[in-house]
């Protein structure tokens, strides 16, 4: 019953894509490392390379997908003050070792998103290099080219790879993270051109000292990125834990969460309704704390009252929900996320567009996983079979829309 | 008020005595325009009213940033009267004007600062010539002497007020604050070079930073609020379905990491003892009441009930500590290997496991009830219970941090203070 789990999971391809961003990132490196500039490794390069790790430390995750970090700074600085070895090297080497012994990724996040920073990192030095910017000097104009460029490689890599293992969409990725993505580098790219004519006046010593308060102003951010996905963590935890009580469903509401976020996303809903569905999802069988396992797990045949009893566990759950802070904004839908598009469903009646929809989201997120998993007293459905019933029920029970967008969910997986 | 010795009264009359009669000696000429003495002036007065929480616990403000680079550019004299009086105005306005507090706390600020700006003359320092050797070398002694400094007014303070030992306050203090101390340091430098080489305005950028960093901390306590909270709602849940009942995984898990504090483990691993051992029997939530609530007598109960363990770790695999789900897939193994899921021996099983083993069955021969007798055993019985398991069911060095415990009296007292709850 564990391994009935998600049916998307594109790991392999995930996978691949990983290894071959790294393949080509190694080439790009090698490319373009200045060989032409002559370069004696020194005390200063070594801290280079250890400000380039610490900024990598401090990394933020960006809705919906990819992070950002602060060794940009030390990247763009490393070229600004001419090391550009030293930035090629730290690119290619470090964030790998960072990315999974540090902020400990799975090997494919780790893996893409080091060949994701190597390879715009190489093109950012190649750039910088073949046309020999140097501070002060009037060219300046390709250095913002130089970090557009980069940021752009960048967003096009994660883009890829969120699209593989999370279905997000590049169009979707690029609605919404990009800007804050490019606004983080552009204001990196201000710091470090600080950083340089800094250097320029009072030497290597600003270098540091600049990279070490600027990790400091952005250490809140990372204990925020982290303390969310912590948060997020033990909320799946209790839901689990409602779903043990029913051994066939123990990975139901996990199941709910991803698949609403991936019809969510493929109709295009604000990143902001796309958190609010996560959580909804997620918890929307919170109510179900109170009911006992027996009725549960019972397969036909429930009593008056043990139907009021489980017809109960929306409103439950809202209630559950509405004063925690956090989980408000995603009560309402899970209270409606019975109602049927006819009106026929509980607990108020709701129909068409009254129903908000997330809720109408969740209920066929909830229907196609119930009906695709097994159970005590018959096999789950496959997934046409699923998808004829949602079909079949558009219309009255289910959005039409909806289930259109659940089935193009589904082609791609 | 009116409690106060006539010793204390004169220490706190004698601060800003001491530091107007250093003023008058140095009588040095203020090379400061106006202008700036108004900067730093608001500025300090801004910072030492925009408290930011400190992610360990308390508040912390960017003064000490601000008196780093007045001391250095400025020298001492500028800095007693002007981190003086603004640090004096500031705290006036936060926390309410009481003229001895607030001279008090102003004059005491002002001569730490001073202090600090004496130091970093005397090594040398000099902001015209910004290497590590006339500046950042002086300037990192001299926040030190600040620091030590005005942890010694504060600890001198209430070694009067509280009667409170006065070394060891103040070298406990020291400690306390030298991490966030030196952690100011380079942006205090970097705003240094800043004001000499670009503009005094730049300090500006600087408070206008504060506010950013304030909402996010405080947001991120807020997030860290509502896991806890979400974590203890899970607690209950698994005790209200267990037969040892209420608090019984607080139990464990105050247990637990007192053995593993004795132990020498980490602060940070200690943190994931905590949680794993809260959540040891999470599995259980998902077992049918027949298996939970009675004693197990048919084979089939007994195997349905170790399946806690693995249903458990299916649950808590999310969370992104292994030792969480260590703790709650292992907790049931044996030193000897005849344990389950997986009949681990010896160091095979995880270290905190074998520690949550060793609490859990203490706690649980203290409760009584399945699997152990009805009334539940007496202290010195459970105590003797586990080390008569040392090396068949225990790891003998567990038992050993344990019987440590016993003997100093720890884990005595927070059984006591755990049951009266």
């Amino acid at each position: 019953m564990s391994d009935q789990s998600i049916a998307f999971s594109n790991e392999g391809s995930a996978r691949a894509y990983a290894v071959l961003t790294v393949v080509i990132a190694c080439g790009a490196s090698i490319l373009a490392y200045p060989k032409g500039v002559p370069w004696s490794p020194d005390f200063s390069d070594l801290t280079l390379l250890v400000l380039y790790a610490l900024g990598r430390w401090i990394r933020m995750g960006v809705e919906p997908s990819g992070h950002v970090t602060l060794s940009p700074l030390v990247l763009f600085t490393s070229v600004l003050i001419g090391r550009p070895q030293v930035a090629v090297l730290s690119a290619a080497l470090v964030p790998i070792l960072v990315t999974r012994y540090v902020s400990r990724r799975k090997w494919n996040e780790a893996l893409a998103e080091a060949g994701e920073e190597a390879l715009a990192s190489a093109l950012f030095v190649f750039l910088m290099v073949v046309t020999q910017v140097v501070p002060n000097d009037p060219r300046w104009i390709v250095f913002p080219v130089a970090v557009v460029a980069y940021v752009l490689v960048k967003l096009a890599v994660d883009g890829g790879f969120a699209f593989l293992s999370a279905g997000v969409r590049l169009s979707s990725s690029l609605a919404t993270g990009a800007t804050y993505v490019l606004l983080h580098h552009l204001f990196l790219a201000v710091a470090a051109l600080g950083v340089s004519l800094l250097f320029s006046k009072v030497g290597f010593l600003v270098v540091p000292l600049a990279a070490i308060a600027l990790i400091e102003f952005y250490y809140p951010g990372k204990l925020i990125s982290e303390q969310r996905e912590v948060s997020f963590a033990s909320l799946s935890m209790i839901a689990q834990a409602i779903d043990a009580k029913d051994p066939y469903t123990a990975m139901h509401s996990r199941n709910v969460s991803e698949i609403s976020v991936r019809i969510a996303r493929s109709m295009r809903l604000s990143e902001v309704d796309v958190r609010k569905l996560r959580i909804g999802g997620l918890l929307h069988d919170i109510g179900k704390i109170g009911v006992s396992g027996q009725i549960i797990r019972k397969p036909a045949g429930l009593t008056t009252n043990e139907q009021l009893a489980m017809r109960e566990h929306p409103v439950v759950s809202a209630n559950i929900m509405k004063p925690v802070e956090l989980l408000a904004e995603a009560a309402e839908l899970v209270r409606h996320h019975h109602e049927h598009y006819d009106g026929s469903g509980y607990p108020d009646g709701l129909s068409g567009k009254a129903i908000p929809l997330g809720s109408r989201i969740i209920l066929v997120a909830d229907a196609y996983d119930a009906m695709t998993t097994d159970r005590p007293y018959r096999k789950g459905r496959s997934r046409e079979e699923a998808l004829a019933v949602l079909r079949e029920h558009a219309g009255r029970q289910f959005d039409v829309n909806v289930v259109a967008a659940l089935e193009e969910v589904l082609e791609f997986f | 008020m009116e409690t106060l010795s006539r010793g204390f009264q004169s220490y706190v009359l004698s601060v800003p005595l001491i530091g107007g009669i250093v003023l008058l000696f140095v009588s040095g000429k203020f090379q400061i325009s106006w202008w700036e003495i108004l900067l730093f002036m608001t500025l300090i007065g801004t910072a030492s009213m925009l408290p930011i929480p400190d992610p360990r616990g308390g508040y912390i403000t960017a003064t000490g940033t601000l008196f780093y680079v007045l001391m250095s550019v400025h020298g001492p004299v500028a800095s007693l009267v002007i981190a003086g009086s603004a640090y004096g105005a500031g705290a006036a306005v936060s926390r309410g004007w009481y003229p001895w507090r607030t001279i008090f706390n102003g004059a005491q600020m002002g001569a730490s600062v001073g202090l600090a700006g004496l130091v970093f003359q005397l090594l040398g320092g000099f902001t015209g010539d910004l290497s590590w050797q006339r500046f950042l070398v002086p300037f990192v002694a001299a926040s030190l002497v600040h620091q030590a400094s005005n942890n010694f007014f504060v600890a001198f303070y209430f070694s009067q007020l509280r009667r409170a030992p006065l070394l060891s306050t103040w070298i406990t203090d020291i400690g306390d604050f030298l991490w966030s101390n030196l952690l100011t340091l380079p942006t205090a430098a970097l705003l240094t070079i800043l004001y000499v080489t670009v503009h005094p305005l730049t300090l500006l950028l600087y408070l206008g930073s504060l506010p950013l960093q304030r909402r996010a901390l405080l947001l991120y306590l807020q997030q860290r609020r509502l896991h806890n909270q979400a974590i203890d709602a899970l607690t209950v849940a698994i005790d209200a379905d267990f037969p040892q009942g209420r608090g019984h995984s607080r139990r464990v898990a105050d247990t637990a990491m007192t053995i593993a504090r004795e132990m020498k483990i980490p602060e940070v691993e200690i943190e994931a003892i905590e949680l794993g051992s809260l959540l040891h029997d999470v599995g259980i939530i998902g077992l049918e009441d027949s298996v939970k609530t009675g004693t197990p007598e048919a084979q089939d109960d007994v195997t349905r009930f170790r399946e806690h363990v693995t249903i458990g770790a299916d649950i808590v695999r999310a969370l992104p500590r292994r030792a969480i789900w260590e703790i709650v897939l292992y907790h049931h193994e044996r030193y000897d290997g005849r344990g389950y899921p997986s009949g681990k021996s010896g160091n095979e099983i995880p270290l905190p496991a074998r520690i949550v083993a060793v609490a859990e069955v203490f706690e649980s021969m203290l409760a009584g009830g399945f699997p152990y007798n009805e009334r539940g055993r007496s202290f010195g019985e459970a105590v003797a219970g586990i080390q008569g398991e040392s090396g068949s069911a225990f790891d003998p060095q567990v038992v050993q941090a344990f019987t440590r415990t016993v003997d100093l009296g720890t884990i005595g007292a927070s059984r006591e203070g755990s049951r009266s709850r």
